[in-house]
């Protein structure tokens, strides 16, 4: 009769013994599972897969883009980048370096790209070498790493138009003096110190900005190829009939050397 | 509940745990139809940059929202996913399968 409770206090006392080394061993196991995994997994494996970008011309400058891969997940990319050729660098927001398009992790296995933007005088010629200096830190192992490498960009001389005039009316009330704009498209390289000055009918007023002798362009002294700025000028047709009357533009600005070109707009007075 | 039956649950829960560590759980953003076209999106473009040099940063961010308006997409949905990637494998996975070496 005294047998069997002891038996039963027993087999509980061994079953509550085994649940509680197994529960003990549930975060050990875990944890065992983990730490191999973290200590054996292999450095991220970054490389420039970048090693010449789109020719550029002499005198341009642009926004270029160096592409990188990784075999592990990195965080924390940085890049900066010096020129050869006197060619100048900078980098997006004004930074003092530049990062992974959208975010400075780059996912294992995948491609991204880091741009910046180089202007390259019109001195420079054939091509000109950037070096390429990145940093990150490994997702994995929470190391910081680097990697160097130079990236080429060819060089061509450009030998096509200045610019184009995007502006081919304007139209003023013959009541009021009125600022009209001039629209302009860089086709060279760089069209630096771009001034435009205006002669139209007999009677008609021109006055440029600061009561100056030329316009310059609204946004920088120099009219870069592919961007479009323009240039202010007032006219006062309070002497003209309503009608319409051709102004002519003259260009002036380097490209490099000294150079002049000439336009007509439409002047439409009401 | 027997000893044996105790054991195997705690093992399971166990083998569970140590799962859950090494891929992020059920946590991981999930990959889609929509992360896949995404991810066409952002292979193309990196191709795209690869090849093309831009006057201005703005031109290059244009030709970045011309692709995902192509495809029906916006910019806030790819910045989201594109900060998704280090956090899903799958995600992660499918722009590898569209990653060309360009």
């Amino acid at each position: 009769m005294d047998r069997q409770p002891t038996v039963m206090t027993v087999r509980l006392s061994t079953h509550r013994r085994l649940v509680g080394l197994l529960a003990g061993l549930v975060p050990v196991a875990a944890v065992l599972a983990m730490a191999p995994a973290a200590s054996a997994a292999p450095k991220a494996k970054v490389d420039l897969v970048t090693s010449t970008v789109p020719a550029m011309h002499s005198g341009e400058t642009a926004w270029v883009s160096t592409v990188w891969s990784t075999s592990a997940t990195i965080t924390d990319f940085t890049a900066t980048m010096s020129a050869t050729d006197g060619a100048t660098v900078a980098y997006p927001a004004g930074r003092a370096f530049t990062s992974l398009y959208g975010s400075s992790s780059l996912a294992g296995d995948t491609q991204d790209f880091a741009a910046f933007k180089i202007t390259v005088p019109y001195s420079a010629s054939g091509s000109v070498t950037v070096s390429v200096s990145a940093t990150w830190v490994d997702g994995s192992k929470g190391k910081p790493d680097s990697l160097t490498s130079t990236v080429i960009i060819p060089l061509s001389r450009y030998a096509g138009p200045s610019l184009t005039q995007v502006t081919t009316q304007v139209s003023v009330p013959r009541a009021t003096p009125t600022w009209v704009q001039l629209r302009f498209t860089g086709s060279a390289p760089m069209l630096d110190g771009f001034r435009v000055s205006v002669t139209g009918p007999t009677g008609l007023a021109v006055v440029y900005p600061g009561d100056g002798s030329s316009s310059g362009l609204n946004g920088t002294t120099g009219l870069q190829g592919g961007v479009t700025d323009y240039a202010g000028i007032r006219l006062d047709a309070g002497k003209l009939t309503p009608g319409s009357y051709a102004l002519r533009l003259t260009e002036t600005f380097s490209r490099p050397d000294p150079t002049t070109e000439t336009g007509t707009v439409t002047l439409v007075v009401a | 509940m027997s000893s044996r039956s105790a054991a195997r649950l705690l093992l399971a829960l166990a083998a569970l745990a140590a799962a859950g560590c090494g891929t992020g759980g059920s946590s991981e953003p999930p990959a889609t139809s929509e992360t896949a076209k995404l991810a066409k999106v952002q292979a193309a473009f990196v191709c795209e940059v690869a090849r093309t040099n831009y006057p201005t940063e703005q031109q290059l961010k244009a030709a970045l929202v011309t692709r995902l308006r192509a495809a029906d997409l916006t910019y806030s949905g790819w910045k989201q996913w594109h900060d998704s990637l280090v956090e899903s494998r799958s995600r992660a996975a499918q722009l590898a399968s569209f990653t060309h070496h360009c």
